[in-house]
């Protein structure tokens, strides 16, 4: 990509990021004028003296409510995006995602250990902590269990072992959930994901873990371009394939990992959004990691922001809405690449 | 290539697999594999059906010498009256609460797993999962009538037909949502068991309670609102008119924040804030929940229910189950609201 291009596609990128996050924070159940809405924020970002019509309560839904929401419903969005992207081009395979190979549900077993047991060691953060850490484990599991089967780790070996370990993880988490009776339904609400009720403590967490793996991905996206080309190629480069797709789906787990215990398992964002950063900005990975993380945060936001408003005062799950969009987005890749072949 | 494209095809199908199985992970490990408990049971009510049988032609010839004996339901059908009921069998916790109010609790032979914790039934009896039905299993009981409530009713057929045909008298409660409609419940239920002494006693305790509380409430000219939580967060639940809880509250002479809507919501908690209830309560009560949380959630802190600690939990079985403990619901409400004017 040309200097100028460049330097277009990332103006672009920011104006776009700005403009979802200023409609995700004006637009909510409960109406706040936009002068409010930008006083409130002049006030507590840059210290601006708060004009005295702007009463109390908009300052805590916009600043503690409504702000921390919106930023972590971008952040996810781009951390899951991101890890999507990284694991489809290691795997070489576009359905492919961290959550079929067992992030998600290692994360929901994690969780699911801490609300059973009710034992609690970080107060809120518990969850968290259980979940990204049995994340990672899952996916450590996973990739040792494949390099016994195959050293290179070749993708379809990779894929298959993710499944199998990922759906007999998920047989034990519904196990626990159904000998843990009343604590099921706090399960099932873990797991299907939600913003709210977030601090702001929680975004800073994930987006100093947004911010490092992107980094390292972006020094790693060389290697991530040698491996699209396939095994044979990447290897008679002189890559050491198997090294190189073990660090990159372990940074992977970490950031969707992290991603499910932050806010739970919602589908289809790691799926959809690098197909469209991949359409729209191609697939050179240096444009491809940013532009994916732009692109799911977006459209994580809008979907936030669509299960927020449409039946208020109710408020849908966002995992609903990012598969009601979703899903059919998922058939017509999968078959636009059947009927190509 | 080739293995590509089928390694496609598995994957995409196992993906819509797993998130199927998140979704109704409850309802595959119950109906899907069959234990060997399970295929005993069946042996044996193979056999017990054939006794059913004959307990079926007894019944029958029961209800023509009752002929003439008819009621109307809860839901506007005649139905009959039993000549004598020995055995019932409860679905749900309110009809149990109603029963045992009766002086009906040493004829419930069975009941539903969440009747456990009600005063005065044996805990050992209640075992019956009437969301995974086993038709076979209540069949078995043989029971002289089954006290069906409107909650363990889903969909348009009706999953207790195998269980009338073999002779068994169903009875279905709607689940209700105002405190008149409890007090017909209480009605209906004393009627057809033969105990309206006991079915008058049970509704008089409710409307004295209602008058009590009604005179109290003429009293209080500054109206306190209130937030009345039943789903903890992230995924918040409360509940607007048409609901007993809403009734509640107006009843003790205070303002539902969300009595402009309808029925259960769920809420977010931006129109909580937006709302600045005086008065927060929850009955969300499950192992390990501390109602403490409430406030410390992000941006509660402007409530003014949070700013004066009025913050409380009620028992949750008195404020959601539509039976005469309705009274210790309303008394609960009342005091949390206005511990000044319900002190006793």
């Amino acid at each position: 990509m040309s200097r100028r291009k460049a330097v277009t596609l990332t103006a672009a990128s920011i104006a776009a990021v700005f403009v979802t996050l200023v409609l995700g924070i004006c637009i909510g159940s409960v109406f706040v004028p936009p002068g409010h809405i930008f006083a409130v924020i002049g006030n507590r970002l840059f210290g601006v003296p708060l004009p005295g019509d702007v009463p109390q309560s908009s300052v805590s839904i916009i600043f503690s409510v409504r702000m921390p929401r919106v930023f972590l419903a971008f952040i996810v969005g781009a951390a899951l995006s991101v890890s999507g992207a990284a694991v489809q081009s290691v795997l070489r395979n576009p359905l492919a995602s961290p959550f079929t190979l067992g992030t998600s549900s290692g994360a929901s077993l994690g969780a699911s250990l801490v609300i059973a047991s009710g034992v609690t060691f970080m107060g809120t953060f518990s969850l968290a902590f259980a979940g990204l850490s049995s994340a990672i484990i899952t996916m450590f599991f996973m990739i040792a269990f494949a390099r016994r089967l195959d050293r290179s780790l070749q993708s379809s070996t990779v894929v298959l072992t993710g499944m199998v370990l990922s759906l007999f993880i998920n047989s034990v988490v519904t196990l626990i959930a159904n000998t843990a009776d009343e604590k099921y339904k706090q399960l099932m609400k873990w797991q299907s994901g939600s913003f709210s009720g977030r601090g702001w403590e929680y975004d800073g967490i994930m987006l100093a873990v947004l911010a490092v793996c992107i980094i390292v991905f972006m020094l790693k996206a060389k290697e991530l371009d040698i491996l699209t080309f396939g095994d044979e190629q990447a290897q008679s480069i002189g890559l050491d394939t198997g090294r190189s797709k073990t660090l990159l789906l372990v940074l992977s787990a970490v950031l969707s990992g992290t991603a499910v215990s932050f806010a739970g398992v919602i589908g289809f964002v790691d799926l959809i959004a690098p197909h469209i950063a991949r359409k729209l900005f191609g697939a050179d990975h240096k444009t491809l990691i940013p532009m994916s993380a732009v692109t799911g945060g977006i459209f994580m936001v809008l979907c936030d922001l669509i299960a927020r408003i449409v039946i208020v005062p109710n408020e849908l799950p966002v995992g609903v809405v990012t598969s009601l969009i979703g899903a059919p987005f998922f058939a017509f890749v999968f078959f636009k690449r059947r009927t190509r072949r | 290539m080739k293995n590509t494209k089928l390694l496609s095809l598995v994957l995409a199908g196992v993906t819509a697999l797993a998130l199927t199985a998140c979704n109704n992970a409850n309802q595959t490990s119950d109906g899907g594999v069959i234990t060997t408990s399970e295929i005993t049971e069946a042996t044996e009510t193979t056999v017990e059906t054939a006794e059913a049988a004959d307990v079926l032609e007894e019944t029958e010839t029961e209800a023509a010498a009752a002929e003439g004996s008819t009621i109307i339901d809860r839901e506007g059908n005649e139905i009959a009256v039993p000549e004598e009921i020995n055995t019932i069998i409860s679905a749900a916790p309110s009809v149990t609460e109603i029963l045992t109010g009766l002086g009906a609790a040493d004829k419930i032979i069975a009941a539903d797993m969440y009747s456990a914790d009600v005063a005065g039934i044996d805990p050992a009896i209640c075992t019956l999962d009437f969301y995974n039905l086993n038709t076979e299993e209540l069949i078995a009981l043989a029971p002289d009538v089954i006290v069906i409530n409107g909650i363990s009713e889903t969909g348009d057929s009706d999953p207790y037909k195998d269980l009338k045909d073999a002779g068994v008298n169903v009875v279905y409660i709607p689940s209700s949502t105002s405190i008149e409609a409890i007090k017909e419940d209480i009605k209906f239920l004393a009627e057809y068991t033969k105990t309206t002494d006991k079915g008058d006693e049970l509704i008089a305790s409710i409307d004295a309670a209602v008058s009590d509380v009604t005179a109290k409430a003429a009293s209080i000219t500054e109206k306190k609102s209130v937030y009345f939580e039943i789903g903890a967060a992230p995924y918040l639940y409360t509940c607007g008119k048409n609901t007993f809880i809403d009734e509640i509250i107006t009843l003790i002479g205070a303002e539902n924040i969300y009595g402009g809507e309808e029925g259960w919501i769920s809420n977010s908690d931006e129109t909580v804030i937006a709302g600045n209830p005086d008065v927060i309560i929850t009955n969300v009560m499950y192992d390990g929940y501390d109602y403490n949380e409430i406030k410390t959630r992000a941006g509660w802190d402007v409530i003014t229910a949070v700013q004066n600690g009025a913050v409380y939990q009620v028992d949750a079985n008195a404020t959601s189950r539509p039976s005469q403990y309705v009274v210790d619901g309303i008394y609960a409400v009342a005091k949390a609201v206005y511990p000044e004017i319900y002190a006793e």
